[in-house]
């Protein structure tokens, strides 16, 4: 196939991609089977992260990541295609999923993040918990034009997009802020509105991706067959102490204890 | 009044008459109306679920249920580590071991033990284990690795007729369960009760693998999780400081004194009848010895226990009979409900 044909068709693809895995495995074969051509598909994607509308750009940013895992797992190929631009242009990639003032695909960008720097081996448990903490009251602590200036100081390219959405969290909790204290007006960027038929697929997609994520976020890996610290800890952090929904389900435990026993 | 049928119609319940029916007093719980119209008998059955039963309900159960208690052990435990493998190969979190294990306990409760049929019963505990704790599988993936680890090669003609079989079993022992879908989880409460106790991560995680390797004890037959979960707890501080209490602050966490002490009588028979068996002799080898210490200075604590249910009563007990399918409709419910129940017989 000629390289204009294939352009064309990857297009094609891009714009018409939807959360199914089906249609995510689909586009990837056709970039792996087109591998040389990485070049060319790489820049094709900028391009549609540019002109598509901010679902759709969703749906690419879950295909750059299925790409990415499949590249990775797949020990045979010494030449991996496609990674090492992903890595150079990662924070370009989330400057398009997240445009000024629209931070509706936030939270996916975040679970993306996390997911793709591990398969780069990277580790960045205390930038994603400096975003967790990132608050209303937090926000004086350091000023916008700092965090500026550290993304456009740090090398690292995961680092950079970490920053930079702790950068989008900041300016979206100010605006709210400035809001409620009545500082600035509501922001509507008629760009950014999204029409019925958007919001209705939004809902679809975030129901299939959802039920995605459920198909795997439980799993564990254990070594050699046992229970081990690692899958402790993480229950560990996930419940707090007793509160007063817990003693009304320990009321209730007793009383069915007390009802199976029968004495 | 009440009218015991007689003849080989066995059923769960208690059966009474419609017109001479009377608001059921608390301890007939197991009473059902009976449609005696003119076009025969039709029973209607009302199953409770009855998730905890008492160490000697538990006895009564398997004398009708297991003619070799020694084998039914062994097979036992040989099903457990076979659970554990696949549950580990499956990449599913400790829960739903947890989870399938106490349904392959519970379903040998009601259901006659068969060795022919134990694994097929385990392979369905794990199906339906993971489905009630949202970690779905699809039956056919857990069939391909579980048919694997039994060295059991089909033909696909037969992992067809193999697969519905298990969706038979899962039919069996959903009955047995009577659908109750309510799942606790013992290691929420006791993250909880650590944190409320301000235990360290580490004295914790002693705890979490004493609770772990509770499972392997009809201990979750027997209790409910937060109940194992503080007898875990207070085991996991017995080890780590041998002045610490066996007695705690058990209102607290609602937790009835002599649950507590079942618990903990039967996390020490496990360590100090079968060490080796457990999680916790690879991580914490050097403990062994302190278990029998312990033990000692729990039954120097004169510890209180529930009472032992008169023979006489569990004989009456018509949750333990065997079940029969044939005839009739049957209805289950879980305690909570049978409020209602008694309004609807009320009319």
């Amino acid at each position: 196939m000629d390289p204009f044909e294939a352009r064309l068709q990857f297009i094609q693809l891009l714009e018409t991609l939807t959360p199914s895995t089906l249609a995510i495995q689909k586009t990837i074969s056709y970039a792996l089977k087109n591998h040389e051509l990485h070049e060319d598909f790489h820049s094709v994607i900028l391009e549609k992260l540019e002109h598509l509308d901010l679902n759709s750009r969703l749906n690419i940013l879950h295909f750059i990541e299925s790409l990415i895992t499949v590249i990775v797992s797949n020990n045979d190929q010494t030449e991996k295609p496609y990674i090492k631009n992903f890595e150079k242009d990662l924070l370009l990639i989330y400057e398009k999923l997240i445009p000024t003032n629209n931070l509706i695909n936030l939270t996916q960008c975040v679970e993306s993040l996390k997911s793709i720097e591990q398969k780069y081996n990277f580790d960045s448990r205390d930038l994603f918990e400096k975003f967790n903490s990132v608050d209303s009251k937090s926000l004086t602590n350091e000023s916008n034009n700092d965090i500026q200036n550290l993304i456009s100081n740090t090398e690292n390219t995961f680092e950079k997009s970490w920053w930079f959405l702790i950068l989008m969290k900041r300016k979206s909790l100010q605006n709210r802020v400035d809001q409620i204290q009545g500082m600035s007006e509501v922001d509507e960027n008629p760009n950014y509105n999204f029409t019925k038929d958007q919001i209705l697929s939004r809902i679809e997609s975030d129901r299939e991706r959802h039920k995605k994520f459920k198909e795997s976020n439980w799993i564990i890996n254990r070594v050699n067959l046992r229970v081990d610290r690692e899958e402790f800890d993480k229950i560990w952090d996930q419940y707090n102490e007793l509160n007063d929904d817990d003693y009304q389900d320990l009321q209730e435990l007793n009383e069915i204890v007390n009802e199976s026993y029968q004495i | 009044m009440m009218d015991i049928p007689k003849g080989p119609k066995s059923t769960l319940v208690r059966k009474f008459q419609e017109e001479e029916a009377s608001p059921a007093s608390p301890h007939e719980e197991n009473s059902s109306p009976t449609n005696n119209g003119s076009t025969g008998k039709l029973t209607s059955t009302i199953q409770l679920a009855r998730p905890f039963l008492t160490r000697n309900q538990i006895i009564h159960a398997h004398s009708k249920n297991v003619e070799n208690q020694v084998a039914f052990d062994q097979r036992r435990s040989q099903v457990f580590s076979f659970l554990m493998k696949a549950s580990s190969s499956l990449k599913f979190p400790a829960r739903v071991l947890e989870t399938s294990m106490y349904y392959y306990q519970r379903y040998y409760i009601l259901n006659r033990f068969d060795i022919n049929t134990y694994l097929d019963v385990a392979v369905t505990c794990l199906f339906v284990a993971s489905k009630n704790e949202d970690t779905i599988k699809k039956l056919r993936d857990i069939l391909a690795l579980t048919n694997q680890l039994r060295s059991q090669t089909l033909s696909s003609e037969q992992s067809e007729i193999y697969r519905k079989k298990i969706l038979n079993f899962e039919s069996k022992l959903l009955e047995t369960i009577s659908f109750d879908f309510r799942n606790f989880h013992s290691e929420e409460f006791l993250i909880k009760f650590n944190k409320v106790l301000h235990k360290s991560k580490s004295d914790s995680y002693l705890s979490w693998l004493i609770l772990f390797d509770s499972y392997q004890t009809e201990i979750s037959l027997k209790l409910p999780p937060h109940v194992i979960a503080l007898s875990s707890i207070i085991l996991a501080s017995k080890l780590e400081d041998h002045r610490a209490s066996f007695k705690v602050d058990f209102k607290k966490f609602g937790c009835d004194e002599k649950l507590v002490n079942e618990g903990l009588l039967d996390l020490l028979s496990l360590y100090i009848n079968s060490f080796n068996n457990t999680n916790l002799s690879v991580t914490h080898n050097d403990y062994e010895i302190r278990f029998m210490r312990i033990k000692v200075e729990f039954d120097e604590s004169k510890p209180g226990f529930i009472k032992d249910i008169e023979s006489t009563v569990l004989n009456k007990d018509e949750f333990f009979n065997q079940r029969d399918f044939s005839n009739g409709e049957r209805r289950y419910m879980l305690e909570s409900q049978k409020k209602r129940l008694y309004s609807e017989i009320g009319k």
